[in-house]
């Protein structure tokens, strides 16, 4: 009786998920262009990767912009939420305006920042050279600045989807322990750091682990505002494996990339297990 | 006397100072609003030079002082019509997000209900296996899926269905909020011999409507903004959503027509944006609910 209320939804996800995934641990060890026949490589492709400098730049593009864009975003998300909550009125009007750029078309706003970056005319740059700023940045066609630029683009896009996590967080917090801090005469940083921080440890941590997930998977931005160049000083690992599939038709090696980014995601995901076990349960 | 006086002085000076305290409250108050309101403008702010460029003429859409345009240029928002297919865009577009999110909504709900009610052996395994999936991303499968899908040759619109139909998110959603529905209700209707189905559709199902409205908005922010699904599977141009179809026009710009292409995007990302205003309620819920999103 379970089985016809599962079915429909596992039939799907068993074919469209599951499958794929055991093929693409398969693909990983063949070299295959679709048009040619299949041959079996065992271990090549891995070996390629690592000595492939396209690949190597690739994931070390994807780790720096894991490690700056991650807590860029998550602090600057927390900050917004933590003075969202402070008992201000019009909160939801705050509230949607630094969220819509989470809900709006990838392609659309960033054809909107391309022309914002574009390095002769765009508002960033006059306004910088309104600053007195002699060599202004070439942002998304220097090779020195194309990361960059999606790194901001990245954080500017994400901030309202961490804070809504985070302000779910900060409401969950009992309003007595701040107002014994008042009576004991704690200003609002101590506040923050003695109360807010440490009862918002769990939320923390959960937003770390997606947004750093979300970082390792980050393809749209890439594509749309720098194509990976110039040469590949933006491309990232979502990019790598993109270009190697769709535009090289390298299918095996294309997946032997992508089994690299699972492992990478799998292994964020087993941390959080590990630490989650203490302080969340999903299922009671 | 003397006491008196001192008295006096001390009950003035807690007066100036609780003035002081009320004054320093109420900068401080002000300095936050104005702070978040500064906050608030600078993430918006692209999408307001988006809209201002929209209705410039293409000489101002770089003068960036200008922020109210000097001509207000309406006529942009005629004039892209008449370019390429974004008629037959939208039509797509609206189609798959239908379609989806329908979908979407009906086999997740159906599928949670036996998560969450019905008992059968392993089912929390199951279900965790499920969910962990969530994690798998989709650079990992596309390449299986697309050699897949192409080797037996479907309409790219039903491959597009396919892949984003089946969302182990929208389970996981449901049974949450199903989880909360008391057994005794269930109970009750089970004894008066409701079969499992006429429970889910009369009982369940109309009691579950802010979860339904949060993950049909997730399905519907998610389909209509879809550009990698599409990109993978879509070639031809009548086939082509809105977010391909906006690409297109933006490649096929004559010279520098970007207030032409700042309309389109503004075209894009409204309907979205009204969506979200009307029901944000229901999508912040769910992904304090959830934590994820599609």
């Amino acid at each position: 009786l379970a089985a016809t209320f599962i079915l429909p939804h596992f039939t799907g996800f068993l074919l469209f998920t599951l499958v794929p995934v055991a093929y693409a641990f398969f693909l990983s060890t063949v070299e295959w262009d679709f048009a040619n026949p299949m041959t079996f490589v065992g271990l090549a492709n891995f070996v390629e990767l690592f000595g492939d400098e396209a690949f190597l730049v690739s994931l070390r593009n994807s780790i720096v912009f894991t490690v700056t864009s991650v807590p860029l975003t998550l602090v600057i998300s927390l900050g917004i939420a933590v003075l969202l909550n402070s008992g201000i009125r019009g909160i939801v009007v705050y509230r949607s305006m630094i969220f819509f750029p989470n809900i709006s078309s990838v392609v659309a706003i960033i054809f909107a920042w391309k022309l914002i970056f574009h390095p002769a005319l765009g508002p960033i740059n006059q306004l910088l050279r309104l600053l007195g700023w002699e060599t202004v940045p070439g942002w998304t066609s220097a090779p020195g600045w194309s990361l960059v630029s999606v790194i901001i683009f990245c954080t500017w896009w994400g901030i309202g989807y961490y804070m809504i996590i985070f302000l779910a967080g900060l409401k969950s917090i009992p309003s007595h322990l701040y107002e014994s801090a008042t009576i004991d005469g704690a200003n609002p940083w101590q506040k923050l750091v003695n109360i807010t921080i440490p009862m918002l440890g769990p939320t923390i941590f959960f937003a770390l682990i997606i947004c750093s997930i979300n970082a390792f998977k980050v393809f749209e931005p890439v594509m749309l505002l720098t194509e990976g160049g110039p040469g590949n000083s933006s491309s990232v690992l979502g990019y790598f494996i993109y270009k190697r599939a769709f535009v090289w038709q390298r299918f095996g090696y294309a997946s032997a990339s992508a089994v690299v980014l699972f492992t990478i995601i799998l292994t964020i995901t087993f941390i959080q297990f590990r630490v989650q076990k203490k302080w969340v349960t999903y299922l009671e | 006397m003397k006491i008196m006086d001192t008295d006096y002085t001390m009950t003035a000076h807690a007066g100036t100072r609780r003035a002081s305290k009320a004054i320093l409250v109420a900068a401080r108050r002000f300095a936050l609003y104005l702070f978040l309101s500064c906050i608030s403008l600078a993430i918006i702010s692209p999408l307001i030079w988006m809209f201002s460029a929209s209705l410039k003429t293409s000489l101002a859409v770089f003068d960036f002082l200008q922020i109210i345009p000097k001509e207000v240029q309406w006529v942009n928002y005629v004039k892209i019509w008449g370019r390429t297919n974004l008629a037959v865009n939208f039509a797509n577009s609206i189609k798959l997000t239908l379609i989806i999110t329908v979908g979407q909504v009906l086999l997740s709900s159906f599928a949670a209900y036996a998560f969450a009610k019905i008992r059968f052996p392993r089912r929390d395994l199951l279900f965790i296996f499920y969910i962990s999936t969530l994690s798998v991303p989709f650079h990992v499968i596309m390449i299986p899926q697309f050699i897949v899908l192409k080797s037996v040759a479907l309409h790219p619109h039903l491959a597009i269905v396919l892949i984003l139909a089946f969302n182990p998110l929208g389970v996981f959603l449901f049974r949450q909020f199903f989880m909360n529905i008391p057994d005794d209700l269930l109970d009750s209707a089970r004894i008066d011999g409701l079969s499992e189905y006429r429970i889910y559709r009369a009982i369940v199902l109309p009691l579950s409507r802010p979860a339904i409205l949060a993950l049909g908005i997730f399905a519907v922010i998610a389909v209509w903004n879809d550009f990698i699904v599409a990109l993978l599977y879509i070639y031809r141009d009548e086939h082509k959503t809105i977010q391909l179809g906006m690409r297109s026009f933006f490649s096929l710009l004559k010279g520098p027509e970007y207030n032409l292409a700042m309309a389109v995007a503004v075209c894009s990302v409204i309907p979205v944006l009204v969506l979200f205003v009307l029901m944000q309620k229901y999508l912040v819920e769910g992904i304090a609910m959830t934590g994820l999103k599609g």
